[in-house]
């Protein structure tokens, strides 16, 4: 049973892993927690249910399609709100909740648009089931646990080898120090969004299909896990934000198998503070010197 | 930027009078007359109040149950109107939305016992919620009939109170009578989602079940409509190596608990399920996965499938599922429905023979008069509120709703 429940907790990690990097992405370059993030990762699901629905089955362009609505979506979000605070050098606490706001928006929309059913999605990413033993796996299992290992490896490029992602971390440092030298520090913001949204629908998408459901709570279940997760690996990190996540879910599920299905919750929350009373930068964070 | 930024706010401010509007239109399109029908000095002694409220969660998460509630009830309003309403006059139906929300209802509550047209409420969804608002109700000597509140303490909170879905003991009963009878009494494991109603009626299931010579092996929980990996606990029960597994949540949780008990394998345990899962939308999404399972309920399925085979099914009910069918397509008739629709019908028609000026005569018409309901059969009253209906019984084959036929 312990093999079964370890392979439970990690798929349930791996999607809160593809969450989290998008999550920790935003995080890295504007120290800005998004909570609007599983709205987001929900909406794209959504937009991927229906535009496969309305093209009556094209699945891979249905997934495209809803990747790049949902990345405008992000972008918008940003150049319509949050590029506005900090136009007007607000608090970073005011753009916190301006995400809260974007959150609240975007569920209430999905909820008035496809009601409070839960609709059935359809799973591309089953391909049968082999067993260990007496564990069954699941291809959809090793397919997601695959997704987050190539989204996070793709982007750990985009951030440390390519020069958007120079830009972005210059950003990240000093968006002031940046602009004098001469980056469009606004747009390398909205990117970081259009990113992050983007990678947000790829995790509704797979986590819809992984479960073959999708409803209105899909982004708040996944929303506080996901920023566990990120903040149990190091916030901004994304290597972090993948180990975090995998961990966040097994903690979740020996804490629901061994001790209380009841106080699954509880008890991964509980191991996380432990955690991080000791590594308070999280698994794999730095200690920064902070530059007043 | 401002002028830009203040355009955006009317916008916004704009949608919402439109949308409270629509709610408003909604709300009201029950009764075809002025709202004050009641002020024009001809009413009746008999009738001094027209007004039938409605406490429902219309937003928020639970507003799938919302409409259909809503849809129930207008068509009930309509119906009763049209048959003639309260000597000639139409009843009024008001809808609140409550979000399903415990703090809403009680505000919502305290809103509608001020109104002076009012002489019974509907609502709302769901035990947490109704017996929230229900002290509330009772106090002001308001009738409240609900539709799909069965938690056991229910009836017992006040005479003013009328409950149209029998209390969970009877589900439950049922089920663990059938299961030690059907399936010989072996291992049962029950997993309930984490609400009042759920742990009350697992430990009724418990009880019966021991109490007939059964064993229960393991009791696992889940938090409702947020617990989406339901894995580590299937593979706890697993480990129990149970003969039934009995599962206990809305349609939703049940299908998905399906979903991924067949990816993790649970091979000879057979599985059972409360009514909440009559819906054509738990079929939508377990599909196949759902074979084989066991559902025992007090609503019957409300498809014409079913009904066609099917001998005992009165004619009102399958008239009432042909017509909400035909005025609502996109929403299909199911239980929650049929409990509204039998909410609204109870106190009109009581309140047809009763009047409206006397809310305790009006509760006691209710439980006395004789009464066909569209979600079950054989309603009666007993000890005074306690509500006793029917047992209906279903598998699924092939992806569809089929009566069960006992061994």
């Amino acid at each position: 049973m312990l093999l079964e429940q370890i392979l439970n907790g990690l798929t349930i990690g791996s999607t809160y892993a593809l969450v989290a990097i998008g999550f920790t992405m935003v995080f890295g370059v504007l120290e800005l927690v998004n909570f609007a993030n599983g709205s987001i990762y929900m909406l794209g699901g959504y937009i991927t249910l229906m535009i496969y629905l309305g093209l009556g089955g094209h699945f891979i362009l249905a997934f495209i399609l809803s990747i790049l609505i949902t990345g405008v979506v992000g972008f918008a979000m940003d150049r319509v709100v949050l590029s506005h605070l900090r136009a007007k050098k607000a608090p970073k606490l005011t753009g916190l909740i301006a995400t809260m706001g974007v959150a609240t928006v975007v569920d209430n929309v999905i909820l008035l648009f496809f009601g409070s059913q839960t609709k059935p999605y359809p799973n591309m990413i089953d391909f049968g089931k082999f067993y260990i033993g007496d564990t069954a796996v699941n291809s959809s299992q090793l397919v997601i646990l695959a997704a987050a290992l190539v989204l996070m490896g793709a982007l750990s490029f985009l951030t440390y080898r390519t020069k958007l992602g120079k830009a972005m971390r210059c950003t990240a440092q000093n968006a002031d120090a940046a602009r004098l030298m001469g980056i469009n520090v606004n747009l390398i913001i909205a990117v970081t969004f259009f990113i992050s949204s983007m990678l947000a629908a790829v995790a509704g998408t797979m986590v819809g299909m992984y479960y073959q459901s999708i409803d209105i709570n899909a982004g708040f279940t996944v929303g506080m896990k996901t920023m566990a997760s990120a903040v149990l690996g190091g916030v901004g990190i994304l290597p972090g934000a993948m180990v975090g996540g995998l961990l966040v879910g097994l903690f979740e599920t020996l804490g629901a198998s061994y001790i209380s299905s009841g106080y699954r919750d509880a008890i991964a929350f509980a191991i996380l503070i432990f955690v991080i009373l000791f590594k308070p930068a999280g698994l794999f964070g730095k200690k920064k010197i902070s530059k007043v | 930027m401002k002028r830009w930024i203040s355009l955006m706010l009317m916008a916004v401010l704009l949608l919402g009078t439109l949308t409270a509007c629509g709610g408003q239109d909604s709300g009201t399109s029950g009764g075809n007359d002025t709202p004050d029908a009641s002020a024009d000095g001809e009413t009746s002694d008999l009738y001094p109040k027209h007004t039938l409220a409605a406490s429902i969660p219309l937003t928020g998460n639970l507003m799938q149950y919302g409409i259909s509630y809503q849809n129930a009830l207008k068509m009930a309003v309509d119906d009763f109107n049209a048959e003639g309403g309260l000597d000639g006059q139409d009843v009024i139906l008001e809808i609140n939305d409550d979000k399903g929300d415990q703090k809403e209802a009680i505000n919502l509550a305290n809103k509608i016992i001020e109104e002076k047209d009012v002489f019974a409420v509907v609502g709302s969804f769901g035990s947490a919620v109704s017996m929230a608002a229900a002290p509330v109700y009772q106090k002001a000597g308001m009738p409240m009939v609900s539709p799909n509140t069965s938690h056991p303490d229910f009836p017992g909170m006040g005479d003013m109170l009328v409950p149209i879905s029998p209390i969970a003991d009877i589900e439950r009963t049922a089920a663990a009578t059938l299961l030690y009878n059907e399936f010989g009494g072996g291992k049962l494991a029950i997993m309930h989602q984490n609400t009042d109603l759920g742990v009350t009626g697992a430990e009724i299931l418990k009880t019966t079940y021991e109490g007939l010579g059964g064993e229960v092996v393991i009791i696992e929980n889940f938090v409702p409509q947020q617990t989406k990996d339901f894995t580590p606990i299937i593979s706890k029960i697993k480990g129990t190596t149970p003969d039934i597994l009995y599962i206990d949540g809305e349609y939703n949780d049940i299908a998905n608990i399906l979903l991924q008990i067949d990816n993790i394998g649970l091979d000879g345990v057979q599985l059972v399920g409360p009514g909440n899962a009559f819906k054509q939308e738990f079929l939508d999404i377990a599909g196949s996965k759902a074979d084989g399972i066991v559902l025992v309920g007090t609503t019957p399925v409300y498809l014409n499938s079913i009904m066609e085979g099917e001998n005992d099914f009165s004619q009102v009910l399958i008239d009432f599922t042909l017509r909400y069918n035909e005025l609502y397509p996109d929403t299909p008739c199911d239980g929650f429905a049929a409990a509204a629709y039998d909410s609204a019908m109870l106190a009109l028609r009581a309140a047809r023979t009763a009047g409206t000026g006397d809310a305790k005569a009006l509760v006691a018409e209710m439980l006395s008069m004789p009464f066909e309901a569209t979600s079950g059969r054989d309603m009666h009253y007993e000890n005074g509120n306690n509500v006793i209906k029917g047992v209906y019984t279903y598998t699924v084959e092939n992806a569809e709703f089929k009566t069960y036929i006992a061994k």
